[in-house]
């Protein structure tokens, strides 16, 4: 199984998360967004879901690298990764840091368990684990809140029922045309995007709001670099361990239940930063929880660091030996 | 009415004694030039004008959802030289913004241009303005900026079915916005900075600058105010579609303003387009509400850096300024002044030759290769002759299909005194009309030698003082003058033919014996 979804602040990682699949977002700039719809053009990279980690690693090999058509592509030539063999992976030297503001309010219980017990499995098994701070995390989401609201108002503008896309009935004149078929097109929550967005974007608004929320991504992308390149050697990390949501994938009802905004808020809260910050990201499947559904833990690096990423991802995989099919029997008895 | 006519005559006399305050107009300008490039500024449509309808559209001219703009280097490079012979400061780095309005011709529902940081900055142009009837005189207008910016589509309304269509050859192709200080005063010096850019950009050939194609666009903004006071309300006067029609629309709409002042009106800040048939600006009719652009950093293309190492290379990912700089060919100020010194030409002279480009390369040309001939005849016979002939038939030099041999012919054979300057006139004529017979044809066929064999000029004379009695009365009594009158007279005879440096020494010859 082979997929490949787009991740502007989790898309890729929240899924793959919930249903128990391998689910990588590459550093920005490693895959061309040529031909991706856009959300967030500043954040948005092409995800790849798989069912193991060396299959991600197939396609990445397969996708990654400079495109002539997308200009914000890393113009350095892209080398393939090769995993060690599980045997030969060595964690003495992998430096692991666990973000403690990733430790916040509605982690589930399982979930946090999940976490300390594949920590713990790192520690125990050569690696060093330590507690780090990346104190800007909670901004990330009103940051995100901002930047994506006024992407999506200038992305959305070409849907105007001129060149493509549905066209209002409404012929009156060109202002009535355009009204009328955005007001059918796009429903509530793009609406309110749309709406928000320009009123952030006003020349009265900007700086209060775009500009800040820029500066404000600048030091959420720099909690990063602190941790992945401190100048004191002990204070670094190679690998961020941390939850890819707060919990396992919640009922319908319970998802319903909350505004679009407040669905993005939890679900994430820990996977969006990577999207701030580009560096890259995988969600690997650990367990499953009391009530039978995948609970994942989520690892990111440096940026173009996906080599080291996805092998520790691998000795993980290949040490809980998660198998959501071979469970089937326990999902159902569950239910 | 009434009331403001008593007010006004109740207030002249205070008014006479404080010293009139003169009212000054201020003028700036906006030029859109598109830069020539065979593909557009962000994708690799191609860029020909004329191209049948929505024919040159990629698809991200289209805004097709996951197209990305890719900017196209030749125009960076343009854009640089550009600014280079405008005497600007290119910035190291320079970035894209969102401009965002919704227009049917306008896909994206956005502009991708230069804000925040433009590609250079801080320019100046000097040239020469020219006034019919007065002294050519030199202005400089500080150059603000320079951007790269996209074009918009077209929007064609079809009166008859009632319908708008849109052709996007245009949309997406590449644009300088230059946006000059409000330095200029009056029409013919917009006309006449115009007129120098136009001059730059051919020789850099960075844009046709075809006004007629809208390869070139020209705002003007426009205001008066009192001596002393601050600047007043402008207007923008746009749809200006020719060197000529620039003149014209901002001195109309100097005077408009005036006599709305001067009639107790106010200016409001308006756009006015230029009607060139009726020759006035009409304000739009639909008025502008006061637009928010919604700026945005255009997150699809990364910072433009160029090198500003003295010496530098450009390499594939880095334009380098001083490399670029060294394409840059001489410019017209310059050639003015190489014609003062290398061809003893006056001021005037050279202006009008570099003015018109095929004026200045036939001058060039005739110049190396009858090296013989002095200039002053070459230039007098291009500027009298040849320049006053396109004129007069309303006729752009350009267009004239007379090729430099053919002029060249035309010069050897007055030079050789094989013809007179009368004949080398129709023979502009007859060559522009027949371009492809020779020149020594036309003078064969249509019978234009000069009379040059004594016996004939004499017995000319000898008839022409026969018809003009009283004149050669006048001439033996000391009227100098008188001659002219024998002179034309012989020129009526010999159907303009006779050389007449020779008629002259003849009639001298002939008249002063009989004085002794």
């Amino acid at each position: 199984m082979r997929a490949i979804g787009s991740d502007t602040g989790g898309s890729t990682r929240n899924p793959a998360s919930y249903c128990g699949v391998v689910g990588l977002k590459p550093t920005y700039g490693l895959i061309s967004r040529h031909g991706l719809i856009p959300l967030v053009n500043s954040m948005d990279v092409p995800g790849i879901f798989t069912r193991s980690v060396s299959d991600c690693v197939a396609v990445l090999n397969a996708v990654a690298g400079p495109d002539r058509l997308d200009s914000t592509t890393i113009r350095q030539p892209f080398r393939r990764l090769k995993l060690p063999e599980i045997g030969q992976i060595d964690l003495s030297t992998v430096r692991i840091g666990i973000p403690k503001e990733y430790h916040c309010q509605g982690l589930s219980a399982e979930v946090l368990e999940t976490w300390s017990k594949v920590a713990d499995l790192l520690e125990c098994s050569g690696a060093s684990v330590r507690q780090v701070s990346l104190p800007n995390t909670a901004a990330s989401i009103f940051v995100y809140s901002i930047l994506n609201q006024c992407e999506v108002a200038s992305n959305m503008a070409r849907y105007d029922g001129i060149e493509y896309g549905h066209r209002a009935a409404d012929e009156r004149s060109t202002e009535q045309l355009y009204a009328l078929s955005r007001a059918e097109g796009f429903n509530e929550v793009v609406k309110t995007r749309i709406l928000t967005g320009n009123f952030l974007l006003l020349r009265k608004n900007y700086d209060h709001y775009f500009e800040k929320a820029l500066r404000v991504r600048r030091l959420i992308a720099e909690d990063f670099v602190k941790v992945f390149e401190a100048s004191a050697k002990e204070e670094r990390v190679d690998i961020l361990l941390t939850p890819t949501t707060l919990t396992e994938a919640p009922l319908y009802k319970e998802f319903a239940s909350l505004t679009n905004r407040d669905q993005c808020a939890v679900q994430d809260f820990c996977t969006q930063p990577a999207n701030m910050a580009g560096v890259p990201a995988v969600s690997i499947p650990i367990r499953l929880s009391q009530a039978g559904l995948p609970l994942s833990l989520q690892l990111m690096s440096n940026s173009l660091n996906e080599q080291l990423l996805l092998t520790v991802a691998r000795w993980i995989e290949a040490q809980v030996g998660f198998d959501s099919l071979e469970h089937r029997q326990e999902y159902q008895a569950s239910f | 009415m009434h009331y403001s006519i008593i007010r006004r005559l109740a207030t002249q006399p205070k008014l006479a004694n404080v010293p009139k305050r003169k009212w000054k107009s201020v003028v700036g300008l906006e030029v859109h030039a598109q830069i020539a490039s065979a593909s557009k500024l962000f994708s690799g449509s191609g860029s020909s004008f004329g191209a049948p309808l929505n024919s040159s559209v990629a698809f991200f001219d289209a805004s097709i959802p996951g197209t990305l703009p890719v900017l196209n280097r030749k125009c960076v490079e343009s854009g640089i030289k550009t600014s280079l012979a405008l005497g600007c400061r290119v910035n190291e780095v320079s970035m894209f913004d969102r401009k965002h309005y919704f227009y049917a011709d306008l896909p994206n529902g956005y502009q991708i241009t230069q804000q925040r940081a433009a590609l250079a900055n801080d320019g100046k142009m000097t040239f020469p303005v020219i006034t019919p009837g007065k002294k050519v005189y030199y202005k400089t207008a500080k150059l603000l900026q320079l951007q790269l910016e996209q074009d918009s589509g077209k929007s064609l309304h079809d009166d008859y079915l009632k319908r708008s269509l849109v052709d996007l050859n245009r949309a997406g192709l590449p644009l300088m916005e230059l946006v000059f200080a409000p330095d200029l005063e009056t029409g013919e010096e917009a006309a006449s900075l115009v007129k120098e850019l136009m001059l730059i950009l051919r020789r850099l050939q960075t844009c046709s600058c075809k006004m007629e194609e809208g390869a070139l666009r020209v705002d003007a903004n426009i205001s008066i105010h009192l001596e002393g006071d601050p600047l007043g309300v402008r207007t923008e006067v746009k749809n200006i579609g020719s060197v000529r029609s620039i003149s014209q629309a901002i001195t109309y709409e100097i005077n408009r303003q005036l006599e709305t002042v001067a009639n107790g009106g106010v200016i409001t800040n308006e756009t006015r387009n230029w009607d060139a048939e009726n020759r006035r600006t009409v304000a739009m009719r639909d008025k502008e509400v006061l637009q928010d652009y919604r700026f945005m950093p255009e997150p699809n293309l990364p910072p433009l850096h160029v090198n500003l190492k003295p010496g530098s290379k450009s390499t594939e990912d880095l334009l380098s300024v001083a490399a670029l700089s060294l394409e840059i060919p001489e410019l017209p100020e310059d050639t003015r002044q190489r014609l003062l010194e290398q061809y003893n030409l006056n001021a005037e002279t050279a202006i009008i030759l570099v003015n018109e480009p095929i004026l200045l390369d036939n001058f060039l040309s005739i110049s190396r290769s009858l090296s013989d001939m002095p200039n002053k005849v070459i230039y007098n016979f291009l500027i009298n002759d040849l320049l006053t002939y396109c004129n007069k038939l309303n006729l752009d030099v350009e267009k004239c299909s007379i090729s430099a041999d053919g002029l060249k012919d035309i010069l050897k054979c007055l030079h050789s005194e094989q013809i007179n300057l009368q004949a080398a006139r129709q023979l502009i004529e007859l060559l522009h009309n027949n371009p492809k017979v020779k020149v020594n044809e036309l003078i064969e066929l249509h019978n234009l030698q000069q009379i040059c064999s004594p016996e004939e000029i004499e017995e000319l004379c000898q008839q022409a003082i026969a018809n003009q009695a009283k004149a050669v009365q006048q001439y033996q009594k000391g009227k100098a003058k008188a001659l002219f009158a024998i002179v034309g007279e012989v020129a009526k005879l010999s159907a303009q033919k006779a050389n007449m440096k020779l008629v002259v020494q003849c009639l001298e010859k002939l008249l002063k014996p009989s004085k002794k």
